[in-house]
């Protein structure tokens, strides 16, 4: 288990974390914000790369601060700006991060993750032959070289095209189990597909803590959907202003979804992307 | 740890490298070019020979501010200032090699202290500051030492200058004071790696340009 309390990191003025209290079990659990919420400063500071200003935190009953080595042993990461070795193939990586884990005989253990994402057939070429997708996946394999009992994982789909993000997400989902896995994310798909729970992060606070569900549950019968001609999108939208969750290209105009009652208007139930800028915005 | 080491080799090296310990080999086996102990060819070489080490502190921070390779270990029980330093030394092994086919074992010092030193204090501005602001400083201070080196030996015969600049061959200060500032180098050289060794297990974000 991941356990924050009055976490809160400060560089200079700027306040990134505001005292976070938040649980992670062993699931999938998403951490959700727009840029700059703060995610990956909670991700680094759980990594043990960044020490918090104040408060606690403890990953599996080890001080984030205090047993930096023993959390290391437990723990697999792939950042968000994730490069590997232009001169290694993406088996010689995967040795060289085994050696770096001190795993003895990884031999097995490298072919079985190669097979698992699909590396198998590249795994002789160089890592700078590879596709931004391929990149991700050999990022994975990489932070599951020794099975961890950790995973923290920052915005991994960033920059991949919408296939490789859908054959990302599904890796993603196969990962919990009796792991603790921590998708950090700013693209609510991600949450919506790969976890049961987590957490919205605004402006370095909590702003929501559960299931996607209850997430979702909070905003039954205040979003409305509402169709608006062409010709009267730009007056409506400047004048509905933050109340707009999104927008979609239909024949005639678009259809509008929006939090709170409107003429005209019918309720919907409300999707995780529609909650979660709900949230967002209120 | 040889596979390791091997590993760092391969991500660090560089072939290109390798060819001028081997060319110099050649030079010198073959006797006919000239005496590694000579007096003229080492001062010649005690201004050449550390040029190489800012470039290569340079090459070794650019190469992680571009992919971030390091921040990836946090997850492995292994510092990661170290596999940078020994990532470092993987680089210079071809510079090492270079030095013992190029000159004799009681030469060595002369030549690698200013090297070690302008290495070190590159890699640690670079760290702090930037690699950029960190390869200016590295050749600055290289360039001053050659200017007073060539235009005012004199000065170098004492005080603080005699200790700050690194290319002594024409300084009036005897052998036992020029080997004296050299161990001075090495020390400080060596200090300075260990430092980036610190540096680099805190540093978790590059600016970028």
């Amino acid at each position: 288990m991941i356990k924050a309390e009055g976490l809160a990191k400060h560089y200079g003025q700027v306040r990134a974390l505001r005292g976070i209290d938040l649980e992670i079990r062993a699931e999938v659990f998403g951490l959700l914000g727009p840029n700059g919420a703060g995610k990956t400063t909670f991700i680094r500071i759980i990594a043990t790369l960044l020490p918090p200003t104040s408060g606690k935190a403890t990953v599996l009953g080890y001080d984030v601060v205090r047993d930096r080595i023993p959390i290391r042993k437990i723990l697999g990461y792939l950042p968000q700006e994730y490069g590997a070795y232009p001169k290694l193939t993406g088996r010689e990586y995967l040795e060289y991060i085994a050696i770096l884990k001190e795993i003895r005989r990884p031999k097995k253990q490298i072919e079985a993750l190669l097979s698992q994402f699909h590396l198998t057939e590249v795994a002789k070429r160089r890592v700078t032959s590879y596709s931004g997708g391929m990149l991700r996946r050999l990022g994975i394999a990489q932070a599951l070289l020794g099975n961890p009992k950790v995973l923290l994982v920052d915005e991994p789909t960033g920059g991949l095209d919408p296939e490789e993000r859908v054959r990302f997400r599904e890796f993603l989902m196969g990962l919990g189990g009796d792991r603790v896995v921590v998708l950090s994310t700013h693209l609510v798909e991600d949450v919506a597909m790969a976890c049961e729970r987590l957490a919205v992060l605004s402006q370095g606070e909590i702003a929501y803590q559960g299931t996607t569900r209850g997430l979702i549950q909070l905003f039954q019968g205040k979003v409305y959907e509402v169709e608006v001609p062409e010709e009267e999108v730009k007056e409506r939208l400047t004048a509905w202003g933050k109340r707009v969750l999104t927008t979609k290209r239909e024949d005639a105009g678009r259809t509008v979804r929006m939090l709170g009652e409107i003429e005209g208007g019918r309720p919907v139930t409300p999707s995780l992307e529609d909650a979660y800028l709900a949230l967002i915005r209120s | 740890m040889i596979r390791y080491f091997f590993y760092e080799v391969k991500i660090a090296g560089n072939v290109g490298g390798w060819l001028l310990p081997v060319f110099f080999a050649i030079l010198r086996l073959t006797g006919v070019v000239w005496q590694p102990g000579n007096p003229a060819w080492l001062g010649f070489l005690e201004f050449v020979y550390p040029l190489p080490f800012p470039l290569l502190a340079y090459t070794i921070l650019e190469g992680e501010k571009a992919r971030r390779t390091l921040e990836v270990l946090i997850a492995t029980p292994r510092r990661k200032g170290l596999v940078f330093f020994l990532r470092y030394l993987a680089l210079t092994v071809p510079f090492f090699c270079t030095l013992v086919a190029m000159s004799y074992p009681g030469d060595w010092l002369l030549l690698l202290a200013p090297g070690l030193l302008l290495g070190g204090f590159t890699l640690v501005i670079g760290l702090g500051l930037g690699e950029e602001i960190g390869l200016g400083a590295g050749l600055a201070w290289w360039g001053v030492s050659l200017v007073f080196g060539v235009t005012k030996p004199q000065l170098l015969g004492h005080g603080v200058a005699s200790w700050l600049l690194l290319i002594l061959f024409s300084s009036p200060l005897s052998p036992q004071e020029v080997l004296l500032r050299k161990w001075a180098h090495l020390g400080a050289g060596l200090l300075l790696l260990l430092l980036t060794l610190a540096l680099t297990d805190r540093k978790c974000s590059w600016k970028l340009r």
